[in-house]
């Protein structure tokens, strides 16, 4: 269960937080995905993971222009920026990674299968593209005026279930917003070895606008999102936005087969460097912040369990 | 009303005549949805010459008409008659080169071929191993239904020698059946003998006081028998024998009150009757006389009052067809006793002496209430209150 | 026939009884008026309830995936896959979605999603259309299978398919079995009902008024064919036997096989199933009670799997008659056991 413990916990960000605010978020997904990357390095933690690296502020943009009260989210296997974005529960996902009674599922979900409030992700690709639909015309029929954010890679638009899901959003006009990160990189297959066309004329194609923003410029990441968020509220169709990113840690763990010079180059244009230097000077200790937040998180995780309770 | 549309269910081909085979006229299939249609009308007469293209029939559906063509040229013979409904497949005619070939078309191609017809093996499998594993012949068991099963073999095994006993012999000839009077008797006796413990005592009756009384009783006009005199003899004497007249259920005795006593008679129709003189040793002997001539008649007819039948405490038997020297009798249910007595003979009691009238009464009684001595004490009594001279 | 008690008019009632609770919405391929669905079983629901009848694109794997988002949020759908030969294009979202939120989420989210789709053949619709393919989903843990039949009352099955579980519910439809009138009574046998907690979807216990032989287990659009068999054998063959018609084919209902079994004391189990026999339901049911057998206190029992062989189901329609069960074979497979 997520904890009360807000120590554990990473403020989230609104459209009207500060620059810092948003640097806080991002920079503490970053440091969560590292200490992951770190921990199943050191075997303490098994099964398997997809970090996020180099998407942070997508990640963190997209969730800053929705409504949390009620919104709906359908993260995927790569899911752990979206799903701090949304709630910034860092104790609750750390214990459900390390198969804990508190964790966000309980240990039953794992890296990939988490639900809280109305965030839910699956690691099957494109199967929750499908759900997010079905979600969007719920809210739709409530007149909640909730909108969906469905979360996909690149890769995702291999799975025919993707174009089953855009045609009908678009076909009985859903309140959807497709937020694609497209990092070039499928685990370890780039993109044009495995899509032909274009992912913008994919939206196109069925009727749906789509806006493509840089994944590195924070700013530029918020406002394109916006400016989607609103628009699909607004005329009560869906919208989509393309991050272009880049994912610049592997696909799972040790399993990046770029050759180390491109990664190299990739680091250079790391948006957490470009934020940073944006915020200046506050940057440091935000930094520390975050860093004691992580420490407090894997120290408590690494505790015994309070009480052996069925799950 | 069905639709009425004309339109030819195959497009026409112009063929020529197929010499060697016949060409089959179908039910065509008009829609997805019916399974058969109806032949409305032939519109060509059977064996009539027709050429490929020609529109032969109009089919029916609920829903559509339609005119099926032939697609070969010949002579035609129709397999259904019109208004027949047919399977969607089925063969409606035969279109052959020669009015012969289209005939032997029909004749040996006029039904469909339908999937071979699962046929039900005569004997399961598990009959046939249980059998071969006991070295039986199937063909001699008889099986419950239309398929050999393995309980057939089974209760052929448990019947064991007998075996043979369910074929019929071929030397008997079969008789009726055991009638519903027999099955009772037959029922009643088996449970009397399961009751007690019976065993039988014969005793040798001097008749001479018998005669004597029958023949006093004749000679005051009224009627008498032996059956009567033991009658009378058997009321005098059995209530000094309360253990011929008591019935126990292997806990309790209990002594008949009354001292009913029945006998054995025969109706018309060969069926075993045992009507019931009540208070026998209150009556006199032409008391009994009229009360067995009543009961006799009442049971030679096969009618008897549900008052006359039941209840006895005795029963008596007489078979007095001559040379029978004796016989035993089982007691019916709820009876210790009875007496069984055979024809009359004549015999002298020591060698030398005048020969005179005797019987065999033989004494059927439960030895759980009573023993050998004391039914020979009983049957020396009955003697002596039927003989009152010493001889 | 009266078309008003069929199991497909069944059907319809209860649909169309389930649409008064606006939680429920359908979604099918062709399922507005006047069409009604590829075999009517949504006939005129689109001209009552206009909004929540909803027509969709051919996409059977987003049109579960639809399915199982409305569900997440409160709602009770019906989707409908127009042939049960189709469930494998939705078969992702059926067992890695919709069967496993609910448990992956650690209790905290419901599915109460319905998918019902006709099954079988007999129809001469050749391959790829004659299946019975719900014996591939017996087993997935989080899913029902049910399936109803004409000795029961098909409207009531689905009303608690939809309303009385949080779960998600594979709904097997027969397409001959649509038009088959409804039984009431069966002679010589008397009717008796089994549900319980653990397994709450009916068993119809056909027990022979007088002390029977054997078992017939049977399910859908079977149980006509397995009824038949049964008058076969009792008249031909001196054999008497019980049916026993389930409806809830996943997870097995342990508790009913176990009431029956204990009541009918048989010495002989017949399965019968239009799905192919090899790895199917016949095979899960008789484990299942070959487990029990000894709670029960029963002597040996002989068994025998009737169902369709292991082919593709050809079109014509004689060789058809060839791979998939006729009453014969019924027959057949019981005299095996005697």
């Amino acid at each position: 269960m997520p904890t009360a413990d807000s120590r554990l916990r990473l403020a989230v960000t609104d459209r009207a937080a500060s620059l810092a605010d948003h640097y806080r978020l991002a920079a503490g997904i970053r440091a969560f995905e590292r200490m992951l990357l770190d921990q199943f390095a050191r075997g303490r933690i098994g099964g398997t993971t997809h970090t996020c690296i180099g998407q942070e502020i997508t990640a963190v943009a997209v969730t800053a222009a929705l409504d949390r009260e009620r919104d709906c989210i359908f993260g995927n296997h790569r899911g752990h920026g979206h799903f701090l974005a949304y709630c910034g529960e860092v104790f609750a996902l750390l214990a459900e990674i390390f198969g804990r009674p508190d964790g966000v599922c309980g240990g039953r979900g794992g890296s990939q299968h988490l639900h809280w409030r109305n965030f839910y992700c699956n690691g099957v690709q494109g199967g929750s593209v499908g759900n997010a639909v079905g979600v969007a015309l719920a809210e739709k029929t409530k007149r909640s005026g909730a909108v969906t954010c469905a979360w996909l890679g690149d890769g995702t638009f291999g799975e025919g279930l993707v174009y089953e899901a855009m045609n009908m959003a678009s076909l009985w006009r859903l309140p959807v917003v497709f937020a694609i990160e497209a990092n070039g990189i499928a685990q370890t297959t780039p993109t044009g070895m495995q899509l032909a066309g274009s992912l913008a004329a994919r939206c196109r194609a069925f009727d749906i606008p789509v806006e493509e923003v840089s994944g590195i410029d924070f700013a530029q990441a918020l406002a394109a999102a916006t400016r989607t968020v609103d628009a699909t509220r607004a005329e009560q169709r869906p919208h989509a936005v393309i991050s272009h990113a880049i994912r610049l840690g592997p696909h799972s763990k040790g399993d990046d087969t770029r050759e180390p010079a491109r990664l190299r180059a990739a680091w250079t244009q790391d948006p957490m460097a470009t934020l940073r230097h944006e915020v200046g000077g506050a940057a440091d200790a935000i930094d520390r912040e975050v860093a004691v937040l992580m420490q407090g998180a894997l120290a408590r995780a690494g505790e015994a369990v309070a009480d052996e309770a069925p799950r | 009303m069905p639709q009425w549309r004309r339109e030819a269910a195959h497009p026409p081909r112009w063929s020529r005549v197929l010499p060697e085979d016949a060409w089959v006229l179908r039910a065509p299939r008009l829609n997805a949805n019916d399974d058969s249609v109806t032949l409305a009308r032939w519109l060509v007469a059977d064996r009539a010459t027709v050429a490929a293209g020609k529109a032969v029939a109009e089919i029916e559906t609920e829903k559509a008409t339609a005119e099926l063509a032939a697609e070969a040229g010949g002579t035609i013979v129709h397999a259904v008659a019109a208004g027949t409904a047919v399977p969607v497949g089925a063969p409606l005619g035969f279109i052959a080169g020669t009015p012969a070939a289209a005939e032997e078309a029909l004749r040996t191609r006029a039904a469909i071929r339908a999937a071979a017809p699962r046929r039900a093996p005569a004997a399961t499998a598990k009959a046939q191993a249980l059998a071969a594993a006991h070295g039986i012949d199937l063909a001699a068991v008889r099986a419950s239904g239309a398929t050999l099963k393995e309980r057939d073999v089974a209760r052929l095994l448990a019947k064991g020698d007998d075996a043979g006993a369910d074929a019929p012999d071929p030397r008997h000839v079969r008789a009726g059946e055991v009638s519903p009077h027999q099955r009772r008797v037959a029922r009643d006796l088996r449970a009397a003998v399961q009751a007690g413990v019976f065993t039988t005592l014969a005793y040798r009756l001097d008749l001479r006081g018998p005669e004597r009384m029958i023949a006093a009783e004749l000679a005051h006009g009224r009627t008498a028998s032996l059956l009567v005199t033991l009658l009378w003899g058997l009321g005098r004497v059995l209530p000094a024998f309360p253990d011929l007249i008591s019935v126990h259920d292997g806990g309790r005795i209990y002594r008949y009150r009354d001292v009913d006593i029945a006998f054995a008679v025969r109706s018309a129709r060969g069926e075993l009757h045992a009507p019931v003189v009540r208070g026998a040793d209150r009556l006199a002997p032409d008391a009994i006389a009229r009360e067995c001539a009543r009961l006799s008649k009442g049971a030679m007819r096969g009618k008897l009052d549900v008052r006359d039948v039941g209840g006895a405490c005795f029963t008596v038997s007489v078979i007095a067809t001559p040379n029978v020297e004796s016989f035993v009798a089982l007691p019916p249910p709820a009876q210790t006793a009875i007496l069984a007595l055979g024809a009359t003979r004549h015999e002298a009691a020591t060698a030398g002496a005048a020969p005179r009238p005797v019987a065999t009464a033989t004494i059927t009684y439960d030895h759980t209430l009573c023993d050998g001595i004391y039914v020979a004490e009983f049957c020396a009594a009955l003697d002596r209150a039927l003989n009152p001279e010493p001889a | 026939m009266s078309r008003d008690n069929t199991v497909l008019a069944s059907l319809n009632a209860g649909l169309r009884a389930a649409l008064a609770d606006e939680r429920v919405i359908v979604l099918g391929e062709d399922v507005l008026s006047p069409y009604g669905g590829a075999f009517k079983v949504t006939r005129e629901l689109s001209t009552q309830f206009p909004d929540r009848v909803r027509t969709t694109p051919i996409s059977e794997a987003g049109i579960v995936a639809v399915a199982t988002g409305l569900a997440l949020r409160g709602f009770r759908p019906v989707v409908e896959i127009m042939f049960g030969d189709f469930l494998f294009l939705a078969g992702d979202q059926i067992v890695n979605h919709a069967a496993k939120y609910r448990a992956m989420f650690n209790e905290q989210v419901r599915v109460p999603l319905v998918i019902r789709t006709p099954s079988g053949g007999r129809r001469g619709y050749g391959p790829t259309h004659s299946q019975s393919l719900e014996k591939h989903f017996l087993g997935v843990p989080g899913l029902w299978v049910i399936a109803p039949h004409s000795l029961g009352d098909p409207g009531a099955l689905l009303r608690q398919s939809i309303f009385d579980t949080e779960d998600p519910v594979l709904f097997v439809e027969n397409k001959v079995g649509y038009g088959e009138t409804l039984l009431s009574e069966v002679p010589d046998h008397e009717i008796v009902t089994l549900a319980d907690a653990a397994s709450p979807f009916p068993t119809i216990w056909l027990r022979p008024r007088t002390p029977g032989d054997g078992l017939l287990l049977c399910y859908g659009g079977m149980t006509r064919s397995a009824l038949e068999a049964a008058a076969m054998l009792r008249e031909r063959e001196a054999l008497n036997l019980g049916l026993v018609v389930i409806s809830q084919l996943s997870p097995t209902p342990v508790t009913h096989l176990e009431a029956v079994l204990r009541d009918a004391a048989p010495s002989a189990i017949i399965t019968v199933e239009e799905a192919s026999a090899e790895g199917g339901w016949g095979a899960e049911v008789i484990a299942t009670i070959e487990q029990i057998r000894d709670a029960c206190r029963l002597a040996s029992i002989s068994y025998r799997r009737v169902g369709a062989k292991s082919m593709a189901i050809p079109s014509a329609r004689t060789l058809e008659n060839d791979v998939l069960p006729q009453v014969e074979d019924i027959v057949a497979g019981v005299l095996d056991c005697f």
